[in-house]
Formats: C-alpha cells, sequence, structure tokens
C-alpha cells in the first residue's frame, strides 16, 4: 500500500507498506477479521455450529455459553452469568472489546426485558427504513398478522445434521 | 551644420519647430532635405495619419453600400440575438439592420439582401465596404461578391476609420437605442427592438449630410408619413379578443409597445402579464405612461413569477390584419425583406370584424404598410420547439462557499489537504498512526517488481454526544481497496448473511432458561485480522 499522506518517511519516501495486518477498505479485510476471530474460540472451547457459521457453543461441565457473531457486534448468554464473565475477560484480553451490557439492540432488533419474558421489536429499525426512502411522515396504516407465534416443544420434524 | 543635427540636438522636435527656432535663434543652417526622416523619431512618435480622403461616395442609390457587424451585445435579446448586421447606401444613407445569432449569419443575409435590392429597386450593387472581418473574408462571401461583379473594399487592419460610415452608423443607432430604452425603463433585453425602432426613425429623419434631406425621400422619391409614429415603449392596448380562449375574458390587457412590424400591417407590442408577443392594428396608445417601469417596481416589491424581469417565456402571435379595403396597388414598392426565412403564420381571423371593435388608428388614412421599411420581423422565434431559455430556465450561478470559510473543526473535512491545516484533526491522524504502528500493521519495504499499489486516504469522523456537542475527532486511513485485482490481491471476501431463525432462537432459549443476555462490541474489529 502507498504510504499514508501527511505521514510519508522522511529516510524511504519511495517505500511501501507491506501489510501485515488489514486495513479498512481492504476487499479481504472482513474475511481477515472473520477468520482471526474464528480461529481464537476454540481456544475457549467455543465450537462453531454446522448449522450457522456465525453461532458458536461453548459445552463445558459447568454450564453452556451460547455465542452469535455478526461482523463485530457479538451476542452472548449462558447458563451461568459466571461462564459469561470469563469468556467476556479472555476476549477482551484478546481484542479491544467493549462490553455494551445486557442486550438490547442486536441486528436492528430491539429487544426489551418484562417479568414475563423478552419483547423483540423491530420499530426503530423501521423508523430509520422510513426516514431512508422519506416517508417518516405518512399516515400508517394497520396490517393485520398473528401478534405472537407459539413455539411448541414438539412443534415440527427435526432437522438432520448438517454434515 | 544643417537642420538634422540640431534637430537631433533640441532632443527631437518636429521639423516646423526647429527651422522656426534656428530662423528665430538666427543660427545659421544648411537645410538638409535629403535626410528629412529621421527613424529615431518615427520610432517613438509615429501616429496614424491623417483621413483627409472622403469616404467613398456615389451618385446613385444603392452602388455603394457600406456595411458592419455590430456585437456581441453583453444582452441577449428576447429573441435570443447578441449581434446585428448594417447596410447603408452610401448615396442616400439608407440603412437596413437584420438581427443575426451569431456573425456566420451575415453571408445568407446579404445573399437575400442583395436578391432585395435588386428586385425591389433594380439596384446595381457596385460596390461593398466592409471592415476586414471573417464573416466578409470566408469564401462563401468572396465567391459570390465575385460571381456578382461586386467590388470588395476592404478596410485596412486596425483602422474602422476606413468603415467610418458604417461605424458612426452604429454609434447613431445605438445611441439613439439607448435613448429608447432608458426613457421607457425597458431592461437592455430589448435591445434589438429599439435599435430596429431607432433604423426606423432614422431613415426618416432629415439627414445633415444630406443638406437635411431625407434618406427616406431619396431612395423612394416621396416623403415619408409620420402621422403613426408613437412614442416607443410607451404603454398601449391591443385588441387581444381573437387571442380569447373564453367570451369572459378582457379584450386587452396592458401592452408595451415595441416597434414597427415590418412584415405586417401594424405594431409590435408585448403583453406585460403573459410576455407575450402581438403584431396588431388595432390598438390604442398612451404615451405618456411607461408601464414597465412601474412593473419592475412592483415586481421589486413583491416577487412573482409573472412579473420577474426575465419573461418565463416569450411567443409571437403574428396576426394578419383583415383589411381587404386596402388593394394591392397601394402596396410601395418597399416590401418587407424576409432575411431570416420566418415562417409567415397567417392565422385568418374569421370573426373580427375591424369596424366594428373600437376605432383603430387615430388617423383613419394611415396605411402602415406604405412606409413599410423592411424592418425584418424574424427576430420573433417562433420554432415550435421548446427551449430552455424559451421557458427561462437557465441555470443559478454557482457562488463558491469559500466566501464564507468553513470551520473544519466542527464540520467533517473530505481531503487531507484541508486537515493537514488543522490541529485537531493532525492529532487525530497522529493518534491513529500511533495505533497502526503499535498494532505493526506494516513496514515499510521497497516497492517489489509489477506489483499492484493499492493507494489510502484518510477519512475523518466528528464522534458527537448526545447534545450534539463534539467528543471526539477521529481519523480513519482506508485502503482504496477498489483497486485490488481479484485472484492477484486477494483471494476471497467475506460478507456474513444473518440467519434469523438462529438469532430467534437464542433470543427464545434465553429467556426460556432465564439465561442472562449480553452484548460485546470489538473495537476497530478490521484491525485484527491478519494477512
Amino acid at each position: 500500500m502507498a504510504q499514508p499522506p501527511g505521514f510519508t518517511s522522511k529516510f524511504h519516501p519511495e517505500f511501501v507498506c507491506r501489510l501485515i495486518k488489514s486495513l479498512y477498505g481492504l476487499k479481504q479485510a472482513p474475511r481477515a477479521w472473520n477468520d482471526r476471530f474464528t480461529s481464537f474460540l476454540p481456544s475457549l472451547g467455543f465450537q462453531a455450529s454446522l448449522a450457522d457459521p456465525s453461532l458458536f457453543v461453548q459445552n463445558s461441565p459447568h454450564g453452556t455459553v451460547i455465542l452469535l457473531l455478526y461482523v463485530d457486534d457479538i451476542l452472548l448468554t449462558g447458563s451461568h452469568s459466571s461462564l459469561l464473565t470469563a469468556v467476556i475477560d479472555a476476549l477482551t484480553q484478546e481484542f479491544d472489546m467493549k462490553d455494551l451490557g445486557p442486550l438490547t439492540y442486536f441486528l436492528g432488533l430491539q429487544v426489551s426485558y418484562s417479568s414475563s419474558g423478552l419483547f423483540v421489536s423491530q420499530s426503530n429499525y423501521i423508523k430509520e427504513l422510513l426516514d431512508r426512502v422519506d416517508l417518516q411522515n405518512s399516515k400508517s396504516c394497520a396490517t393485520p398478522c398473528l401478534p405472537y407465534h407459539h413455539l411448541l416443544k414438539d412443534d415440527g420434524k427435526p432437522y438432520s445434521r448438517p454434515q | 551644420m544643417n537642420t538634422s543635427l540640431w534637430h537631433k540636438r533640441f532632443g527631437h522636435p518636429s521639423n516646423k519647430i526647429t527651422s522656426a527656432l534656428l530662423h528665430q535663434a538666427k543660427i545659421p543652417f544648411t537645410a538638409d532635405h535629403s535626410k528629412s526622416i529621421c527613424t529615431a523619431c518615427l520610432e517613438r512618435k509615429f501616429t496614424k495619419l491623417p483621413f483627409s480622403y472622403p469616404a467613398l461616395k456615389s451618385a446613385t442609390p444603392l452602388e455603394v453600400i457600406h456595411s458592419d457587424v455590430w456585437g456581441p451585445s453583453p444582452t441577449v435579446s428576447i429573441d435570443g440575438f447578441r449581434y446585428y448586421v448594417s447596410f447603408i447606401d452610401a448615396c442616400t444613407r439608407f440603412t437596413w439592420i437584420f438581427p443575426m445569432r451569431n456573425k456566420g449569419e451575415v453571408y445568407s443575409i446579404f445573399v437575400s439582401f442583395h436578391a432585395f435590392l435588386i428586385t425591389q429597386f433594380s439596384a446595381n450593387l457596385r460596390i461593398f465596404q466592409s471592415d476586414g472581418g471573417g464573416e466578409y473574408l470566408n469564401h462563401f462571401f468572396k465567391q459570390y461578391l465575385l460571381t456578382k461583379g461586386i467590388v470588395h473594399h476592404i478596410s485596412c487592419p486596425y483602422t474602422p476609420e476606413q468603415n467610418g460610415f458604417a461605424e458612426r452608423k452604429h454609434r447613431h443607432i445605438l445611441e439613439t437605442a439607448i435613448t429608447l430604452l432608458q426613457t421607457a425603463h425597458l431592461p437592455s433585453k430589448f435591445w434589438f427592438h429599439a435599435c430596429a425602432t431607432s433604423i426606423y426613425l432614422i431613415n426618416w429623419l432629415p439627414c445633415p449630410i444630406l443638406q437635411l434631406k431625407y434618406s427616406y425621400q431619396l431612395l423612394y422619391g416621396s416623403l415619408p408619413i409620420l402621422t403613426h409614429l408613437k412614442v416607443f415603449g410607451c404603454a398601449c392596448f391591443p385588441l387581444l379578443k381573437p387571442y380569447n380562449t373564453h367570451k369572459l375574458q378582457p379584450k386587452t390587457s396592458t401592452c408595451i409597445f415595441l416597434g414597427y412590424a415590418g412584415q405586417y400591417k401594424g405594431y409590435v407590442c408585448c403583453s406585460l402579464r403573459t410576455h407575450k408577443c402581438f403584431v396588431t392594428r388595432h390598438i390604442i396608445f398612451d404615451e405618456s405612461v411607461f408601464p414597465y417601469i412601474s412593473e419592475s417596481s412592483a415586481s421589486a416589491s413583491t416577487p412573482s413569477p409573472s412579473s420577474l424581469p426575465v419573461p418565463p417565456s416569450i411567443s409571437f402571435h403574428n396576426e394578419v390584419l383583415p383589411e381587404s379595403s386596402i388593394s394591392s396597388s397601394t402596396m410601395s414598392p418597399a416590401v418587407s425583406l424576409d432575411t431570416l426565412s420566418s415562417p409567415i403564420i397567417s392565422s385568418p381571423l374569421s370573426g373580427l370584424d375591424s369596424a366594428t371593435q373600437f376605432s383603430p388608428l387615430a388617423d383613419p388614412d394611415f396605411h402602415p404598410e406604405n412606409f413599410c421599411v423592411s424592418l425584418p420581423l424574424s427576430p420573433m422565434n417562433i420554432h415550435p420547439m421548446t427551449t430552455r431559455s424559451k421557458n427561462g430556465i437557465s441555470k443559478k450561478k454557482a457562488y463558491s462557499t469559500t466566501v464564507q470559510p468553513v470551520d473544519f473543526s466542527s464540520v467533517e473535512p473530505s481531503t487531507f489537504k484541508i486537515t493537514s491545516k488543522h490541529v485537531v484533526w493532525q492529532s487525530a491522524m497522529q493518534e491513529e498512526i500511533n495505533a497502526l504502528h503499535a498494532q505493526g500493521t506494516w513496514d515499510l519495504v521497497p516497492l517489489p517488481h509489477a506489483k499492484n499499489l493499492v493507494g489510502c486516504k484518510w477519512v475523518y469522523r466528528l464522534k458527537k454526544n448526545a447534545d450534539g456537542s463534539i467528543a471526539r475527532h477521529k481519523a480513519r486511513l482506508v485502503a482504496k481497496g477498489f483497486g485490488q485485482e481479484k485472484g492477484v490481491d486477494y483471494n476471497e471476501t467475506f460478507s456474513p448473511v444473518v440467519k434469523p431463525t438462529t438469532v430467534r432462537l437464542v433470543l427464545a432459549l434465553a429467556p426460556q432458561f432465564h439465561w442472562p443476555l449480553r452484548q460485546l462490541d470489538v473495537k476497530n474489529a478490521f484491525l485484527h485480522g491478519i494477512l
């Protein structure tokens, strides 16, 4: 890569930068990051799911931790908060991490907590979408649909294990 | 001692002064006739020689024609003209002017003008005087003059005096035109209407150089009739009933008088309200009122699109008058010359009976066609195509934002050139460079042979607090990945696709087992990747 403007080497202005680590803008940057992160996770006992490469599960005698990765956003849940804290600490040591606390917003999903469980909505995402297409002042219209979806333990057929 | 030596001693005065001085001082000298030209004097003092010989004159009308092009006008006329070409008869000083969009039209105008002279006056044009402009010196023009046997007199380069006839006429035309425009408070976009009117009038005025005879009289043999003249730019009220779309519309509206229609037996006027131009004979004048000034002052206080100085559209309606009483025998030989081949729109007005309308003119004997002085009415752009200029669409002048300097310490700049002058951005870039060095992102090497060099640039972001205040100036170095070649500079890229089922599953599991949900974010994630 060419030397950055304003920070050209005094001694070797004709030299170029041989990139060792990736940089924003490079085509391979997302892939390099993903390789870097997913190759680190097995050292913490995580295994990538065969069904979804962004899902990682850590099964240990102490409990289970589930990690969901989307580029640089990480969603973490597990059977014990002590297990979660251990994972967060390990990750923070390896990477420059920012702990955002309890989940509130992930991939456009707004999550609010109640005594009966979670409420997931996309009102923020819809607002952003309306802003983008310049429809924020349009009148709303009722669009009936099922208010909730019952998940039953024995509903449907189990999927076959992916190879 | 001879005079040339004294001439040098006195510091090169003229010969007259030198000899006078020598005579008065009683200094003996010998006249030096051989060296009467002092090169040093010529080199430093030479000016134009006096023009003592008379300009080309002629005893027969239309034998010698002087011509010149005026323009470009600083303002384009409402019909899109920037130039006019003038033809002046050296004998009678009768002058014709024709509007042009560009100078190249001179040739075609001259060809039709010459035909007009031959047909109308049986003229025998022998000498054509012009300046050395390219519009007169091109191949077509020369060839035409050659085939017609006309001698072309061209003024010397940088010697407009030799074309003084035409140059002086320009001054007369324009001085009159400017006066007409000023008194009528008309904007300069009406310049050609004013010029056409002034030449119409100038041809009828007694000419001092012709012992106060009339150009018109000398050419046509009859005295001009002046009863139909009106003040240029004054208010007028044409009968606009034929243009109405329904019967309850007013029959007239205030117009400004813009001159005498050459091809038509009537007057040209332009509506103040619609900015449409009409040619009509059914018209009443109020010569004390110049309505354009009131309109422009009104538009200054309340600008409305209809009263803008630039009319949104100018369209011309040419009305052919149903004047059946005038027999063709009264037509004067001076039928108008249609140089620009504008199609004559004949709109037979069926329901218009001039007798039943209001009295058209004060003088019942007025037949404008009798002194129709071949003013081309072709300035009217009646081509059906709608153009931007006809609709008043013009690109607004873009004023540079550098007039009000932007404070780039509070606005996100886009170039390194700007940020290199601001300390806050400089420190932000230094911070990023330090971080990249700490990461060991690159090392400096000479460029390997035949390798693709990827560029890089700085991207600047302002991090703001919730209250809008600036929290941090952030600079990020990004590679110009668009310069990378697949298979050479990189093999595979990665763009993850969310499986909503997985997200839903995780979000369902957590409350099911009462697990805590945590969220993490990796800072500068892409910088962690290893190539």
